[in-house]
């Protein structure tokens, strides 16, 4: 029986499914999730420039491998090998080329950083309180007077409304552990730690339900941390705060 | 060793006394009936217990023997003693067995199990909506709706390959097609999803993850509940209370909230909730009955059994009756300014005579007035609160203690409506040691006391006990 000789063939599958993957992926509703969020075009700008650098990197290192594989199978090459002791210029460039890379992603995303976590709102139309606890979001309004720590803060759980086309910030708590406000259609996440607030903002540009979840293993009921999130119209925002408001005063 | 308390025996005591009263006509005692859990103690840890105090005995009176020969006869008395103490292990521990046995089959005819659940009509229970909530998760292929309707969970009675036999609930045998079951409740075992590894399989608050809880799940068994909406109803809470729970969670405990769930999910849990806690009722009093009635366990003796628990069954299903119409409404809080109305709550606070809130909540509503054990607890604790060791299998978690809750931080676990705060006041947190006080102040007092309790959280002095301020830490808030 003749053994199997086209083993550079099988590692180029590597590539070659990899690559499948990524591009099937979207058709199977395995890709990124809707982006509903002024800033998310700026993530997944970065997220996609960073994704080709890479797969035409890995496209390129795999391709090559599986030519290896073939230039230097010993049925085929029968000369001994040879041991080199390093190229001096090879080594440069590809030391130098990845540092370019590295230091041309690091200024590139450094808008999109400082949108993200040091220029708040200066006008937010909605300041929300998010606490996480194990295992749930609590969640409170200010109510109609703005302030937070009056009688007329609104309290919520695992349901956070906001309205859209509205700036929104969100002061995240934690009650007992490390927790992750995750919104992966606003292409926002937040770790929360306890002890500290962390503040985070969005504007969305959709209205429509969508998942608020837990990204940071925070117990055995994570799981559980699932919550929605809820953007709606303006008119409809409002009404909903009065809604709550009069349930939240019900006296019968 | 004995782990009688109070309320426990009030409440059984009243409860037996009102079968045997009424059934047998036999001149009981009230002391016979008192609840002791004694009868709960495994029989292993009777005889641990036995041997130790023997083991003391030896040594104490050993050491004051000097005699040889008198020492060899104690060492016989003690031998005897052991003997004594071996033969009665051993009747414990078949007895123990022969209960439990026969303590499952009733209780399987009358309830089938938690996880295939049946529900006898009596107890007027939705069977759909057990079915829904019980049996493993995801679980549809062992639930069937039968030609009359009735939707029948598990236990065939006969299986081959394409068939099975099922007992339907009203015609009889019913040989069904495999392949025609129909995935009717692809949502099954809801139960065993979200709340199965706190409240434990037959709701007995002693899941997985119960023992790290302060407070501990919920017990379902001796059904009682914190958070009801109903006036001296033997502390049964209404579907809806059940359902605002199971939505907004408890807040300050480990009770998460469920409100994404859809209706139907809710409505089948609650539903669930009343059956597991049926069925614990009735578990719980078919072990004092077997301690009571010696006859209990005997082969033969059914037709006794039967009756007692018949209308044991009659009393518990009648409690979970009605409880809608004793719903508590109240009349709307009286018309006047919120201060004038909160300076009489603070008023009530402080009296000494009327409402003693000050007594557990601390004089600074802090929480910090008296310490308690609550229902739950007490069947572990002694008269003095102390803790009992003989932790046994039916309440195998540790004592622990409660405390009154801090009416400054804003956490309000039954639910922080006007109304939640006023169904606390009216009906009490009984369990947990809130007295009621529908029966002894006003509407408007009740509202006074809620509007001023309202007022704490925002009061100048609250500010240290936690920060509101969203730009502030986030401190406990429990």
């Amino acid at each position: 029986m003749k053994a199997f000789t086209h083993w550079s063939l099988f590692f180029l599958l590597v590539p070659l499914i990899g690559t499948a993957i990524f591009v099937a992926a979207p058709a199977m509703n395995l890709w990124l999730p809707k982006d509903v969020s002024v800033m998310g075009g700026e993530i997944d700008h970065l997220f996609y420039l960073i994704l080709w650098l890479t797969g035409v990197v890995f496209l390129l290192t795999q391709i090559l491998l599986a030519f290896f594989v073939w230039f230097y199978d010993a049925r085929r090459r029968t000369e001994p090998a040879i041991y080199s002791h390093g190229n001096h210029s090879l080594e440069l460039f590809w030391t130098v080329i990845p540092a370019f890379i590295l230091v041309f992603l690091g200024l590139y995303q450094i808008q999109a950083w400082a949108n993200l976590t040091m220029r708040p709102p200066e006008d937010p139309a909605l300041e929300v309180e998010v606490t996480g606890r194990q295992f749930e979001w609590r969640i409170r309004y200010p109510g109609p007077d703005g302030e937070f720590d009056t009688p007329d803060d609104l309290y919520h759980v695992n349901d956070l409304h906001v309205p859209v086309n509205r700036e929104v910030v969100v002061y995240l708590k934690s009650e007992d552990v490390l927790h992750s406000f995750f919104l992966p259609n606003l292409r926002l996440k937040q770790d929360i730690v306890p002890g500290m607030t962390g503040r985070v903002w969005f504007r969305a540009k959709e209205v429509g339900e969508f998942d608020l979840v837990c990204a940071e293993l925070c117990g055995w009921g994570h799981y559980k941390m699932k919550g929605r999130l809820t953007i709606q119209s303006q008119e409809n925002f409002q009404q909903w705060l009065k809604t709550m408001a009069n349930e939240q005063e019900a006296v019968q | 060793m004995n782990v009688s308390s109070t309320s426990s025996s009030i409440f059984l005591g009243c409860f037996l006394l009102t079968l045997f009263g009424g059934m047998l006509g036999c001149e009981q005692t009230p002391a016979e009936f008192t609840a002791n859990t004694e009868g709960l103690v495994t029989p292993q840890y009777w005889f641990a217990e036995q041997m130790e105090s023997l083991q003391e005995r030896r040594e104490e009176e050993l050491a004051q023997l000097e005699d040889p020969a008198q020492q060899q006869a104690l060492e016989t008395q003690l031998q005897e003693r052991k003997k004594e103490i071996d033969e009665e292990y051993r009747e414990r521990f078949l007895r123990e067995k022969e209960v439990s046995t026969e303590l499952a089959n009733v209780l399987k005819g009358y309830f089938g199990t938690p996880n295939k659940p049946y529900v006898s009509k009596e107890l007027g229970l939705d069977y759909k909506q057990i079915a829904l909530a019980s049996g493993p998760t995801n679980s549809a292929n062992d639930l069937v709706l039968t030609k009359s309707g009735q939707v029948y969970a598990g236990m065939p009675l006969q299986e081959t390959e394409s068939t099975l036999v099922l007992e339907d609930l009203n015609a009889g045998p019913l040989t069904l097609e495999k392949s025609k079951i129909a995935d009717r409740f692809p949502q099954r075992g809801l139960y065993r999803q979200h709340c199965m590894h706190c409240h434990g399989m037959t709701g007995d608050g002693n899941g997985p993850t119960a023992s790290f809880l302060h407070p501990y799940p919920r017990d379902f068994r001796p059904g009682k509940f914190k958070f009801i909406s109903t006036h001296r109803a033997s502390e049964k809470p209404t579907k809806d209370d059940l359902i605002r729970i199971l939505k907004n969670g408890i807040h300050g405990t480990a009770m998460p909230a469920f409100l994404l769930l859809p209706d139907d999910q809710l409505g089948a849990l609650a539903e669930y909730v009343i059956y597991l806690s049926m069925r614990g009722e009735i578990e719980l009093y078919l072990r004092q009955l077997s301690e009571i009635e010696e006859d209990f366990a005997v082969p033969g003796e059914e037709d006794f059994t039967k009756e007692l628990v018949d209308s044991g069954i009659d009393y518990v299903s009648g409690n979970w009756q009605d409880l809608d119409s004793k719903r508590v409404q109240p009349p709307a809080p009286p018309e006047m300014p919120l201060e004038e109305s909160i300076a009489l709550g603070r008023e009530l606070f402080y009296d000494e005579k009327r409402t003693k809130c000050a007594g557990c909540h601390g004089d600074y509503a802090l929480g910090d007035g008296q310490i308690q054990v609550d229902y739950w607890n007490k069947l572990k604790a002694n008269t003095q609160g102390e803790p009992v060791e003989d932790v046994d299998k039916l309440f195998a978690l540790p004592l622990q203690k409660i405390n009154p809750r801090n009416l400054r931080i804003g956490t309000y676990r039954g639910g922080r409506r006007p109304i939640d705060l006023y169904w606390r006041m009216y009906c009490g947190v009984i369990p947990s040691g809130m007295p009621e006080f529908g029966s002894s102040l006003s509407s408007d007092d009740i509202w006074h006391l809620v509007h001023y309790v309202q007022s704490l959280p925002y009061d100048s002095i609250s500010k240290a006990a936690v920060d509101h301020n969203p730009q502030a830490p986030a401190r406990e808030r429990f």
